[in-house]
């Protein structure tokens, strides 16, 4: 009887549970569903007869096809793809570097390099002092502004320093007997062996770098060092600005005719194909490297 | 000292190939980390660019004269604590009780699927995520849809055009984006909890909830309080630059000017660098308070702390 009761209890627990789940996954996946479904609908259809919710009333691969040879969308994948990989290479390169040195013990000045690194972590100067030293650097409207300020972190470096931790000395002692620098021992040995938190760092910072749309607002000036992250910005940014000239202006014709310029210069569908494009190629290199992943989110909840 | 040098010298130089592999990092650090530090010398100076960081004459308490005295800056303070309490007090739990749930699922596929869902928001960039949400937030967007639908809402209500849902719309938006990622590591906390003590509550009679209350939230105790005390001292850049950035417009200017949009504003369009330089400085500080505050606050009720 207390048997049976219990039974039914946890069954419910478990009901509840798994309701309850489903809609929170339903409501973490509806608004890029909602963008999915827009996306492949026709463009005229969505002027026409408003947004879809469940799915498209006139199918067309339409937008995708126009997105793609469009010069400006060709030009802000390059960009972005230039960026992200470029990065991914130098962070990764110069953080695990920067820990396989430190963690030498016989290192002299070593206590120096951990206490500088440690502290970028807490500290830093800000925007303002920031943007001088880039634009004093030259960096102002130069591509190398993706790559170089962020190159460091101290972060990555923590997850470097766990994982070469784990490795047995014996394995570079053999190679220094051997005649090998540290640099060979570095890129003949350590490189290859800590491949699996390369994967999670490359990941960190392909994701960071993909989704970064504020240098490209603060840094840079020229359309051609536009990235596809600030397209979505832009967009935003100039319905604001017409928003605002709506409310201000007292001739409303032709805020009626810069509206209508704006839904013609770039259409919802074409909009949603664009996201769709930016979006899923960083969610799905995700699963790949999902259990690399973790261990890095460890370290760096503890220490970040 | 002499021979002190001697050494170092000679170490260095035997250490020559370590010391190359660290160097790269060095100097990126240097001149991005280290110099925009010394460069926040400009809030007690007079910045001109003609005359660069070094060169710019010595103003004292000048600018800190001026934003105490600067009622515009008022708000984008309210905004930036509203905002970082809103999301502290509404964010900090829910991917606990997300991970708590995760945990009593028994079916792993179901269990994958949701936390794979769960972790997509986090992939997206701020800037696509503030695109999606104004259109989720429309007046023919599914929000207004289905409060409309469900009779909650008699007509579509303009969140983005109204400044006293600001702080909501941001802070909700966030919690989506960020809630699933969050939970990994207390999921991770879950699972180092010893198997022996469940068996022993369901020996005891404890049913599902119990065990999940009684031992499961008790477990991870400590990865919470830790990372509450990470979420405190952080509380001031809780406030998300990106959506109060791309979210703002004229109708609701009033609550969504927070102070990194305020500095940017104020510093780099209107040229103002050592006013906002200044702003940043207290900033920082309020912050650097709260950190210690927080720390000191967790070392005397639970024994844990960072420092």
């Amino acid at each position: 009887m207390n048997g049976a009761r219990q039974f039914l209890r946890d069954h419910g627990f478990d009901t509840v549970n798994t309701i309850l789940l489903v809609l929170f996954s339903l409501l973490m996946i509806y608004p890029l569903y909602q963008c999915l479904i827009i996306s492949f609908s026709s463009g005229v259809d969505i002027m026409n007869r408003g947004v879809v919710y469940l799915w498209p009333r006139v199918f067309s691969t339409n937008s995708y096809v126009r997105v793609l040879q469009d010069e400006g969308f060709l030009l802000y994948a390059r960009n972005s793809v230039l960026r992200t990989v470029l990065g991914a290479f130098v962070s990764v390169l110069i953080t695990s570097m920067f820990a396989y040195a430190i963690l030498h013990r016989k290192l002299r000045l070593r206590g120096l390099f951990a206490i500088l690194g440690l502290i970028t972590m807490y500290f830093n100067g800000g925007m303002i002092p920031t943007f001088i030293v880039i634009r004093d650097l030259g960096l102002y409207d130069n591509f190398l502004v993706y790559i170089l300020p962020e190159a460091f972190n101290m972060f990555y470096v923590l997850v470097f320093l766990a994982y070469f931790k784990s490795i047995p000395d014996a394995l570079e002692e053999s190679a220094l007997v051997d005649g090998a620098s540290e640099i060979t021992i570095y890129f003949r040995i350590m490189l290859p062996v800590i491949k699996p938190v390369v994967a999670c760092i490359v990941l960190f910072v392909a994701v960071f770098q993909w989704s970064m749309w504020v240098d490209t607002m603060i840094y840079t000036d020229s359309e051609s060092l536009n990235v596809l992250s600030f397209y979505f910005a832009e967009i935003l940014i100039r319905q604001q600005f017409i928003a605002t000239t709506v409310m201000q202006e007292t001739d409303a014709q032709m805020t009626d005719a810069e509206l209508q310029s704006l839904k013609e210069a770039s259409s919802l569908t074409m909009q949603m194909a664009t996201m769709l494009i930016t979006v899923v190629p960083i969610m799905c290199i995700y699963p790949f490297l999902q259990k690399h992943f973790v261990k890095g989110i460890m370290i760096g909840s503890v220490k970040g | 000292m002499r021979a002190y040098l001697g050494t170092l010298r000679k170490d260095l130089w035997r250490q020559r190939y370590l010391l190359a592999l660290l160097l790269p990092a060095l100097v990126i650090m240097i001149v991005f980390r280290y110099l925009p530090i010394l460069g926040l010398q400009i809030a007690f100076k007079d910045f001109s660019f003609r005359l660069g960081t070094w060169g710019s004459p010595w103003a004292g308490f000048k600018q800190f004269q001026y934003l105490f005295q600067d009622i515009t800056v008022v708000p984008a303070i309210v905004n930036t604590l509203g905002i970082s309490i809103l999301k502290l007090v509404l964010g900090f739990p829910l991917p606990i009780v997300l991970a708590l749930m995760l945990n009593e699922v028994r079916n792993n596929q179901f269990r994958r699927t949701v936390q794979t869902i769960s972790y997509m928001p986090h992939f997206i960039a701020y800037s696509v995520v503030a695109l999606m949400l104004s259109i989720a937030l429309a007046n023919w967007g599914i929000v207004n849809k289905v409060l409309t639908g469900l009779g909650i809402l008699q007509e579509p209500y303009l969140f983005l055009g109204r400044a006293e849902a600001f702080w909501w719309v941001v802070v909700f938006t966030d919690i989506w984006k960020e809630t699933g990622w969050s939970s990994i590591i207390f999921l991770a906390a879950l699972t180092a909890i010893p198997v022996e003590l469940y068996e022993a509550a369901t020996i005891d009679g404890a049913n599902r909830f119990q065990k999940m209350v009684r031992i499961s939230l008790p477990g991870i105790k400590p990865t919470v309080v830790l990372l509450l005390i990470l979420q405190i001292g952080r509380i001031v850049n809780g406030a998300n630059f990106d959506l109060s950035y791309l979210l703002r417009n004229a109708l609701n200017a009033a609550r969504s000017e927070i102070l990194p949009t305020y500095i940017l504003r104020v510093g780099i369009s209107m040229g103002r660098f050592s006013y906002a330089t200044a702003v940043t400085l207290i900033f920082a500080m309020v912050s650097l308070i709260l950190v210690v505050t927080a720390n000191f606050a967790s070392r005397k009720l639970t024994k844990e702390g960072l420092f």
